[in-house]
């Protein structure tokens, strides 16, 4: 591993677009970083990338880059085992964009082969940062407004346009493909976090699938947080629809709402859905590039320093198994034609 | 009788999904899907109607998928860089008019093409004046797919749309969004004529055009009978029970729309020269006027002024304070819409019957789907959502 000298070294591993349109453009950003290298199975797109941002070298073969300090993960989740086992054997620390694992198992066998080696790792879930969600979790933890009695959260958005060719990674399931992996990631890490989750139980899981992708997909379970009793918590997430996208938490006298973009407010409301204030705390990220940004910044902290980030990698377990079992009751559900039925009317 | 083959580019849109699936169920059109990708191509999967997956921009691939269509209907359009985008347009565009077996092409423009708020002394249907990036570079489209398919055999329609409203189109969310705010008021009380379509009827105009085929050439479309603004609020505000929205009072839009049509007569100078102005008349200047060595300035010179002076200066900073911070409550800011202060399109209209030519009754599809739509995005039932059957149907 490149020691931690004057600047950190960083390597990227994928030149798709969230490397393109945030990593780089935040990491150009942090006087500190040095981008080393950039790396893609497709040649042009690494080179094209490295000559917008002036990274003096590109690859297509991760084992002839050169020691970096820190490595982003940018490539979808069914194609990281070998790369990942790959920088964990050369001791750098490793920054991977979300979903960290497909299974609990191998999120779990990361996580050892990473703290053998004494590297540190870290899932880019962003939505931590945000302003709003800093708040709402502050609320939660001193229990302002008592006990939760329901929780809700849906994020949907009818694709259109997507501006991609034939053979975009979601369109494969073994690659990462699916609502649940790629959209419910960021929205189930969102909710975990908020309440420090210590055991869930999912009741039912449905999805529609296409061809084996799936395209919507609805959830009912019960979480358990500490000092009170087991929360209902129902989530609904699809790529068909147009859905509210949020997260609501019911208290016995009031509701929060909690939007997923960086810039939504905390909003308050009264029993009878009516808004009674916008709530806004100064820490906290208000746009996607801080968000990024402080993601960056305490994750290298955690790499220089020893102290465990928000985004260390073993937080994000629950959210990993969570994922894995809705998949796994869908696929019992969707595969048995009886359950099906009495789901049509 | 054989069937007409036709196929939708752009299937997996707002638009293009509608009019796929309605062209779908038409007994005489054998309707085809084309997208991008596979995950475009799932999500028009519940049609039930073929789907081909490839790029329509480049020639060999577009005579693969469309080569043995008789009919096409645009409903792609690239995005992004300006120039990369038109070229990528274009090139569709010249692809579609080389396509051998296509007796029908259809490509749709937009009412985008007469400006934001048409003005019927400057924008006329032969020579319409875009004031938005977007109007122009339909315009641009038109005037080029009108000299590429000169050469062509194929019959050429370009329809300048209406502002399509309908579940998951932009302008419901948007009557939505300003019927939930108080500051809104729908100019002339929403007497004047829309230029609105919905996204069912305008399928429906594309099944009539490819089974009626009128003369080629440039049209626009609106849901006929023409609605006015107030019919469209109305319908969507009844449906989802929502307040009904206020209107302006006659004066009022009479004295914005002459701001309007004034602003939209400038040059492009002079429209981002008043931008300019606008943008340093709303700079924050008591921040300013607070800090240390403007506060230091003001008491010095204060100082060295005569007290009549003095005592003048400090009546007029409190007059001032109090009508800047009171502004917010005497003229609160009104949310504009262009398109709602201006009338119809000029020029021709596609005449044909469609299936839909009454207001939407409570019991209709149209209504059903508007408040299934809105129970999902606004969160109304999130806690108690059951998975439709829609989905898996």
């Amino acid at each position: 591993m490149a020691d931690m000298g004057d600047k950190i070294k960083i390597g990227i591993l994928g030149a798709g677009s969230v490397t393109e349109h945030y990593h780089l453009p935040v990491l150009k950003a942090l006087p500190e970083v040095q981008i080393e290298w950039i790396c893609d199975h497709v040649e042009e797109k690494a080179r094209a990338l490295a000559k917008a941002y002036s990274i003096p070298r590109s690859f297509t073969d991760l084992e002839q880059c050169p020691d970096v300090c820190i490595a982003l993960v940018a490539i979808p989740v069914g194609y990281r085992n070998a790369p990942i086992q790959h920088m964990i054997e050369r001791g750098w620390h490793i920054l991977c964009e979300k979903p960290f694992a497909m299974t609990l198992s191998e999120h779990d066998r990361i996580l050892a082969q990473a703290s053998a080696r004494e590297v540190h790792v870290g899932v880019g879930l962003m939505r931590r940062y945000y302003q709003a969600h800093l708040l709402a979790k502050r609320i939660l933890q001193d229990g302002i407004f008592g006990e939760v009695k329901e929780l809700a959260a849906s994020e949907g958005m009818r694709m259109r346009g997507t501006g991609r060719q034939a053979g975009w990674y979601l369109s494969n399931r073994a690659a990462g493909g699916g609502v649940l992996l790629e959209t419910g990631a960021h929205v189930i890490d969102q909710v975990f976090n908020l309440f420090e989750i210590q055991r869930f139980q999912i009741l039912k899981s449905r999805q529609h699938r296409v061809k084996e992708v799936d395209f919507e997909c609805h959830i009912t379970s019960t979480i358990s947080i500490s000092n009170q009793e087991d929360i209902q918590f129902t989530l609904s997430l699809s790529f068909l629809r147009d859905l509210y996208n949020g997260i609501l938490i019911r208290f016995p006298k009031c509701t929060l709402k909690l939007g997923l973009l960086p810039e939504d407010p905390l909003t308050l409301c009264a029993m009878d859905g009516a808004k009674l204030a916008q709530l806004q705390s100064p820490g906290g990220a208000g746009h996607v590039y801080q968000a990024f940004y402080l993601e960056w910044e305490d994750f290298i902290r955690q790499c220089s320093s020893g102290r465990k980030s928000a985004i260390a990698a073993d937080t994000a377990r629950l959210s990993t198994a969570f994922i894995e079992e809705a998949y796994r009751q869908a696929s019992q559900a969707n595969s048995n034609p009886v359950a099906l039925e009495a789901v049509r009317p | 009788m054989s069937k007409i083959k036709v196929a939708v580019s752009g299937a997996n849109g707002q638009i293009g999904s509608v009019v796929l699936r309605h062209l779908a169920q038409c007994p005489q059109l054998e309707a085809i899907g084309i997208c991008r990708n596979a995950v475009s191509a799932a999500l028009i999967d519940s049609i039930g109607c073929e789907v081909r997956i490839g790029s329509i921009q480049e020639p060999q691939s577009a005579g693969r998928l469309l080569g043995d269509c008789e009919a096409v209907v645009n409903c792609a359009l690239a995005t992004g860089l300006p120039k990369e985008s038109r070229l990528e347009n274009r090139a569709i565009i010249k692809n579609l008019a080389r396509l051998e077996n296509c007796r029908i092409a259809i490509l749709m423009s937009s009412v985008a093409v007469y400006g934001s708020c048409i003005d019927p002394e400057r924008s006329r249907f032969e020579h319409p004046r875009p004031d938005t990036s977007y109007g122009k570079t339909k315009l641009h489209l038109e005037r080029f797919t009108r000299r590429v398919f000169s050469r062509s055999p194929a019959r050429c329609f370009i329809l300048r749309l209406g502002h399509v409203y309908g579940p998951s189109q932009w302008l419901t969310r948007s009557i939505v969004e300003l019927a939930q705010e108080t500051d809104f008021k729908l100019a002339f009380d929403g007497r004047l004529l829309s230029n609105c379509i919905h996204a069912s009827n305008l399928a429906v105009a594309f099944e009539r055009l490819l089974l009626h085929s009128p003369d080629p050439g440039i049209y626009n479309v609106t849901d006929s009978p023409h609605r006015t603004w107030r019919e469209i609020f109305d319908w969507h505000t009844g449906v989802l029970k929502l307040p009904r929205v206020q209107g302006m009072s006659e004066e009022e839009s009479e004295r914005r729309r002459h701001q309007l049509f004034r602003y939209g007569r400038r040059n492009l100078l002079a429209k981002s020269l008043i931008e300019v102005f606008r943008w340093v008349r709303s700079l924050p200047y008591h921040d300013l006027a607070n800090s240390q060595a403007i506060r230091e300035l003001g008491y010095s010179l204060m100082l060295a002024a005569p007290a009549s002076l003095e005592k003048r200066f400090k009546k007029y900073y409190v007059l001032h304070s109090a009508r800047l911070r009171t502004r917010l409550w005497t003229n609160p800011p009104i949310k504009i819409r262009p398109e709602m202060f201006c009338g119809s399109m000029p020029g021709r209209y596609l005449e044909l019957p469609l299936a839909s030519s009454a207001l939407p009754d409570q019991e209709s599809e149209m209504n059903r789907e508007l408040e299934e739509w809105f129970r999902g995005v606004s969160g109304q039932e999130m806690s108690r959502r059951e998975f439709s059957s829609s989905i898996l149907n």
